[in-house]
């Protein structure tokens, strides 16, 4: 059996996650979708739907509040759809923003179903409208924005086009990497469903952060050496205060590591090798933050390494 | 005898620890009580409702916090 894309859906309240699935539904009618999602009634069913070939739904979470008790029913439901000849399947549910916790299900999956998804992307929705009122401040990073891999900013026709870039700018500041595409009651350009979502988009996050008073606000870093762990991890230690985030891909002496780092956590783990490390850094400082790195790397590492910007 | 508290750490799981304990307690048992948070180590002990309690490698309750009485219970019977 051929695996299945899996596709997790997250997003605020009311930003139209239930919109883009129905979108999805009515646009890949040729393929055989499953859906998961915490209660069916906030598709708005449309029994059409259901009964039409080729597309399976499960519902959970019903009552249960508890993320951890909600991971088990994830893993019980994919693991079910697991055995089904489907081509993609949707999850939607805020609760699995954290990757690692979607890593987890689908590692307890893999126990009982085999390795029956791709995970293709994290797709996150933002509410056009309402989005910089649900922004709290700049020190909170909200978790399903920041580790999603695809922004989608909806009611796009609802809002100017100052707005808009405001948006577009939030967003940014949360998730310099992630792909970002708006759209209008939850009508995406399906094109997302051919491209690698999960590699890091170098060229979109430089574009996108060029400010109008032209201080860079990101910086990456390229380094041909492999490090030891220890000594990334003191580097980032070191550069972590003057960032909001810290992303890429790095080549330990035992192996690549996916870095990502947010506020004082940082996550590594394993990933295929590339052709060089490459670090990407979200200034809080501004372009100060180029002392900052160069300092830190001379104090932790002081191997060779380029930053441009 | 090994008694395992079965749950990805919520509050009903520490519920159950703590009932468990008072259980094991009341009853004056030898008994090594520890927790299964791993959520993989749960699929694998074919577990799919937490909390869940395990003696002596034998999965006794699924989904319930069960109260200390009904431990009592589940451990005598576990006893022989």
């Amino acid at each position: 059996m051929k695996q299945k894309s899996l596709y997790v859906l997250t997003g605020f309240l009311g930003a139209g996650k239930t919109s883009l699935l129905l979108h999805l539904l009515e646009q890949m009618q040729d393929k055989k979708i499953g859906v998961i999602q915490n209660e069916f009634g906030k598709l708005g069913i449309d029994g059409e739907i259901i009964r039409r070939n080729g597309v399976e739904m499960t519902e959970i979470g019903r009552g249960s509040i508890f993320c951890s008790c909600l991971k088990l029913s994830f893993v019980q439901a994919l693991s079910e759809m697991g055995r089904m000849e489907l081509d993609y399947v949707f999850v939607e549910s805020s609760g699995l923003a954290d990757p690692s916790n979607i890593e987890e299900i689908l590692e307890a999956v893999r126990v009982l179903a085999g390795d029956v998804y791709a995970l293709k992307g994290v797709i996150c929705l933002v509410d056009g409208v309402n989005f910089m009122a649900q922004l709290s401040d700049e020190q909170t990073v909200d978790r399903q924005l920041a580790h999603c891999h695809m922004a989608v900013i909806n009611k796009a026709d609802l809002i100017s086009a100052e707005q808009l870039a405001t948006v577009v700018s939030a967003v940014r500041r949360v998730n310099p990497l992630c792909r970002l595409v708006t759209c209008t009651n939850g009508k995406v350009d399906l094109d997302f469903l051919n491209a690698d979502l999960t590699e890091l988009q170098w060229v979109a996050c430089e574009a996108s952060l060029n400010t109008v008073d032209n201080k860079p606000k990101t910086i990456s870093l390229e380094c041909e050496a492999a490090l030891s762990q220890d000594a990334l991890l003191a580097f980032l230690r070191r550069v972590q205060p003057d960032c909001y985030r810290i992303k890429g891909f790095f080549q330990l002496t035992d192996g690549w590591r996916q870095v990502d780092t947010v506020e004082k956590l940082i996550d590594m783990k394993p990933c295929e090798a590339r052709a060089v490390s490459q670090l990407v850094f979200l200034s809080k400082i501004g372009p100060q933050v180029i002392r900052s790195i160069d300092n830190a790397w001379k104090e932790t590492v002081g191997l060779p390494m380029k930053l441009k910007n | 005898m090994q008694i395992k508290v079965i749950g990805t750490g919520c509050d009903k799981c520490t519920r159950l620890y703590q009932n468990v304990q008072q259980a094991v307690a009341t009853l004056g048992l030898t008994a090594d009580v520890s927790k299964v948070e791993d959520l993989v180590e749960i699929v694998k002990m074919g577990v799919m409702s937490v909390p869940a309690l395990a003696v002596d490698g034998k999965v006794v309750s699924l989904g319930k916090v069960l109260k200390a009485e009904e431990v009592v219970k589940l451990l005598q019977k576990a006893q022989g």
